[in-house]
């Protein structure tokens, strides 16, 4: 086990040492770091609860009042606190995200590896359903969905429905992807030579196919998480999120609800905005960098220097 | 009344500029001089700057290669002095090249004929119908029916491809044709077809051919003039004759040792002969003689100082040069 | 006849049925089908090479994908040391299956830089074969055994590469690693398809020797793959020319090579490019490219190519017949 956790460290310093060099990587880890942070240690962020009503000395609610000491990103229409509810939204907005995706991201990695591999009827089969689900407009489908799963008196959260609806529609695109690139890697000849060994699938997909495809799962759910971040901003916009536990697209609705854009109270549908737009951007960028360094890097120039190789010459040469 | 060379390498050296500012010396004093109507070869391992000296020579270095030193003289013109635009005009008119990889080098999606028409209407100014006419003589030239002019790549066998790309590399008829690994990858039977075809050509065009391959058969099968490269030198020079059936260099008697040849001997019991270790990787060069640390005959000052070409004494006015200190000691003692 | 060969194939067939369109499925339209591998027979005795040469297209890859099961065969038998191999996991009584022959048999590819997972360790790699059939009882023994096979393989020591990925090898080495892991099993028949096509001069003779050092010290079979004769003549002790799936001449090495009977055989002799300038000769080139084993010709299948093709050879499917010294040759011309 010993060399195994060497090996994974140096392969996790290899990674880092490449990483630090990529300027909109290091961007987009440090925007996505941030929001995850700020979820985490909300109470710790945050001088008031998202719910808690600002008084003034005579005990009325302090209403749309711009940014001050006091709120630090001014309040709303109730004079409750927006950076609290910011930061406490991030949490919803986050965990909606990052749940939808890890679903997405399982289902899409399960039938694309399993249409690629096994091809034929079952190959198929998937991809028929997945044409279907792509050619569907979201949109109408998802409002439709959410909507009517609200009206069954699931006895469940709203936002657990949007988990769901969110998780089990976007996984199309990810199949496809992952379907792609296991047919390339199955007609490889180190496949061939696993099969000619005596490997069984399940050893073939775990061994051969999965680490390869692996790094585009990783970049892809990273995608994915920003996709469902924005529609679950969406969703809740129209009004379909969890009005108890208001995120960002829920304060944008109520931004929009309560006019604050009429009353020019700019700090209540601002910041929201700014917020999706921090964690999207950052998902999108560390998405499209972790795509690009984690590809299997299957030929180097004999030009590139490449310092292990030169040690085993080296030593050859002795 | 001696013969001009066409193509007259004098000393030339190139530097590629690797990650983190290392500087790798893919050539280094590279020197020989191909004659008009004759074929020189360009042997040696992956990596030893056979390809590097092609480029270098049609000035199609990628951005990371720079040529720091040396002269290219073609019918007395240094190709390095011209402009970008000069040389374009020089290259596919004077001298061009086929590569290894056929497939890759042709256009999917466009007919031969069409390609070769669109090498030829790049270069000439020759209207449509002339260039027509044309496609189909150099069809014929390479052995392909003048019907095939209206295929894909992918409907053409991989010797036919390699055919078609001679045919237009032959399109504005140069006087030098580079030929990059052209059988490497074909069958022997039908590298064998693409060989003949090049020695006809020859014949008939009177065209010079610098042939790089890694393959000792081919070379001694169609070559009259060899240069064995190692680590981005010249490690021998000379008449093909003379350097398989006297090679000086360690490395070329080793080469050649390695190289199984059904003419020496039937037999499995003995094993053929080796180089240790791997080619030097251009970025780290051993000091003194590149070939050194995997020489069987190194010496004390094979590590420390890097040998000069030693023209060895031949009949005639054949020519054979030879990168060894072994060869200079006897010189000493000759002397 | 003391011990049974450890490899046995009688009358092997394998065909692909092409596929149709539907107009053609409508109008019921016999499909037709590829010969890729058709009537093949041979036997390989413990510690010898056999070498199966040909051109790409000759069948000869499709034989060894048959061996190891990776494509079933369409009739013929194939025996593992005189016990008949199940043609897909069906648990026949007195067959061998097919998990068995696999621990027993093992395959080299040609390319080295295909046939290594780039994402897994060279421990991965050499291990994976002794995980697969659950060969090593713990880890201890496995990484005593993954060690013992690289070294065998001349990758000294073996710590320094357990945790390398083929990336960071060069071309030579991750041939020896592909042939480490195919040794770990120690199986009793190697078959290499092309082991050192892909590979340079020096390191095809150090590939070739470590084979046969591994065949002498194992006595080890191995079925060699190849389109070059000149690899041949160090290494096999039998030899099997193909010619459209069918095996045209098949004999000891030596035999073979000095005296060819097939017409077939003496053109792909003659054209092997000797390392030597003075030896030019003649080379018998044949026209055109083997033909798609698809519409096979009538009589000799050889005969539409075949420089000394009779009007008999148009009638006649020439089997192989004996012409002494236990040389066989399908050809009305060979005494």
């Amino acid at each position: 086990m010993n060399e195994n956790w060497a090996l994974f460290k140096r392969n996790l310093f290899e990674f880092w040492k490449a990483f630090r060099r990529n300027k909109l990587g290091l961007l987009g880890g440090f925007l996505v770091l941030t929001a995850i942070l700020a979820a985490t240690f909300a109470p710790l962020l945050t001088p008031y609860a998202p719910t808690e009503v600002i008084r003034d000395v005579n005990g009325r609610g302090l209403t749309f009042a711009p940014p001050s000491v006091h709120a630090p990103l001014g309040t709303d229409d109730a004079g409750r606190d927006i950076w609290s509810q910011l930061i406490y939204g991030a949490r919803v907005s986050l965990a909606v995200g990052f749940l939808a995706g890890f679903i997405a991201m399982f289902i899409g990695s399960l039938f694309g590896i399993l249409a690629g591999y096994f091809g034929g009827r079952i190959d198929n089969l998937l991809m028929r359903v997945t044409d279907v689900l792509l050619v569907i407009p979201d949109l109408p489908l998802m409002l439709v969905l959410v909507a009517t799963l609200r009206q069954m008196d699931l006895h469940v959260s709203p936002l657990v429905v949007l988990v769901f609806v969110i998780g089990l529609l976007y996984w199309t695109s990810t199949a496809r992807l992952i379907r792609s690139q296991v047919l390339t890697i199955k007609e490889r000849q180190y496949v061939a030579r696993s099969r000619a060994i005596g490997a069984g699938h399940v050893h073939i997909i775990r061994k051969h196919i999965l680490p390869q495809i692996m790094p585009l799962i990783v970049a892809n759910t990273v995608l994915i998480i920003s996709t469902a971040i924005l529609i679950e901003s969406g969703l809740a916009f129209l009004g379909l999120g969890d009005p108890t536990q208001p995120s960002w697209g829920a304060m944008l609705n109520f931004a929009f609800d309560r006019s604050a854009v009429t009353n020019g109270a700019w700090w209540f549908y601002l910041p929201p905005g700014f917020a999706i737009v921090w964690v999207t951007l950052g998902c999108v960028l560390l998405g499209n960098v972790l795509e690009d360094m984690l590809n299997p890097r299957l030929t180097a120039h004999h030009l590139e220097s490449n310092q292990n190789m030169i040690a085993i010459q080296k030593r050859e040469g002795e | 009344m001696t013969v001009q060379p066409l193509l007259s390498v004098r000393h030339l050296t190139t530097e590629f500029q690797l990650a983190g500012k290392q500087i790798a010396r893919a050539l280094e004093d590279v020197s020989f001089d191909v004659m008009p109507g004759k074929t020189i070869g360009l042997v040696g391992e992956s990596g030893c700057g056979k390809t590097t000296t092609l480029m270098s020579i049609m000035r199609l270095l990628p951005a990371s290669g720079r040529i720091t030193s040396g002269n290219v003289y073609f019918n007395g013109i240094d190709l390095l002095t011209l402009s970008e635009h000069e040389m374009r005009a020089h290259r596919w008119k004077e001298m061009s090249i086929i590569f290894q990889g056929a497939m890759n080098a042709l256009n999917p999606v466009m007919k031969i004929g069409d390609q070769i028409r669109e090498a030829i209407l790049l270069h000439n100014l020759m209207p449509r119908n002339a260039a027509e006419q044309r496609v189909g003589e150099l069809l014929e030239l390479v052995g392909i029916p003048r019907l095939r002019r209206d295929l894909y790549p992918h409907q053409y066998s991989g010797g036919m491809r390699q055919r078609a790309m001679i045919a237009m590399a032959l399109a504005c008829s140069p006087d030098l044709l580079f030929a990059d690994e052209p059988t490497t990858a074909l069958d022997v039977m039908i590298q064998a077809q693409v060989l003949e075809l090049l020695k006809e050509i020859q014949k008939k065009l009177g065209l010079a051919i610098v042939l790089v391959t890694h393959d000792l058969g081919v070379v001694a099968e169609m070559c009259d003039d060899v240069v064995v490269m190692y680590g981005g030198k010249v490690a021998e020079y000379g008449s093909a004759e003379l350097v398989y059936n006297q090679p000086q260099h360690p490395y070329t008697q080793r080469l050649l040792e390695a190289f199984p040849d059904l003419s020496r001997s039937i037999d499995s019991s003995t094993d053929l002969a080796t180089i240790p270790g791997t080619p030097p990787r251009l970025n780290a060069l051993p000091p003194g003689c590149r070939f050194s640390p995997r020489c069987h005959k190194s010496m004390e000052i094979c590590t420390q100082i890097a040998p000069d070409l030693i023209a060895q004494n031949t009949a005639g006015n054949a020519q054979h040069l030879a990168a060894c200190h072994l060869l200079n000691k006897l010189e000493i003692k000759n002397s | 006849m003391s011990a049974k060969p450890v490899l046995e194939v009688r009358n092997l067939f394998k065909h692909f049925p092409m596929r149709q369109s539907m107009l053609d499925m409508l109008r019921r339209r016999q499909a037709e089908v590829v010969c890729a591998v058709d009537g093949v027979s041979f036997s390989l005795e413990k510690g010898e090479v056999l070498a199966l040469v040909g051109e790409s297209g000759c069948g000869k890859t499709t034989i060894v994908r048959t061996l190891i099961g990776l494509e079933e065969a369409t009739s013929g038998e194939i025996l593992f040391k005189g016990q008949e191999v199940e043609s897909q996991n069906q648990n026949e009584k007195n067959k061998i299956s097919l998990k068995q022959l696999r621990q027993r048999v093992q395959i080299v590819f040609q390319d080295p830089y295909e046939s290594l997972d780039p994402r897994a360790t060279i421990f991965d790699i050499v291990s994976e074969p002794l995980v697969v059939h659950g060969m090593a009882a713990n880890r201890d023994e496995l990484h005593a055994r993954v060690k013992m096979s690289l070294e065998e393989a001349g990758l000294r020591p073996a710590e320094d590469y357990l945790l390398r990925y083929p990336h960071e090898l060069s071309g030579g080495q991750r041939q020896r690693v592909v042939i480490a892991a195919a040794m770990v099993l120690e199986p009793e028949l190697l078959l290499a398809d092309e082991p050192v096509s892909m590979l340079d001069v020096s390191i095809r003779a150090e590939i070739l020797n470590l084979l046969n050092a591994l065949r002498r010290s194992r006595g080890i079979s191995i079925l060699f793959i190849t389109h070059d004769l000149g690899t041949v003549g160090h290494f096999a002790n039998h030899l099997a020319v193909m010619y459209l799936g069918r095996i045209v001449e098949i004999g000891p090495t030596a035999e073979v090579l000095k005296n060819p009977q097939h017409p077939y055989t003496r053109a792909l002799l003659s054209v092997v490019p000797v390392p030597n300038p003075k030896l030019r000769r003649k080379m018998i080139i044949l026209s055109g490219e083997t033909p798609n084993p698809i519409n096979l010709p009538n009589g000799c299948r050889f005969h539409p190519r075949c420089p000394l093709a009779m009007d008999e050879c148009k009638l006649n499917d020439q089997h192989l017949v004996d012409v002494g010294n236990k040389h066989q040759a399908a050809c009305l011309l060979a005494q």
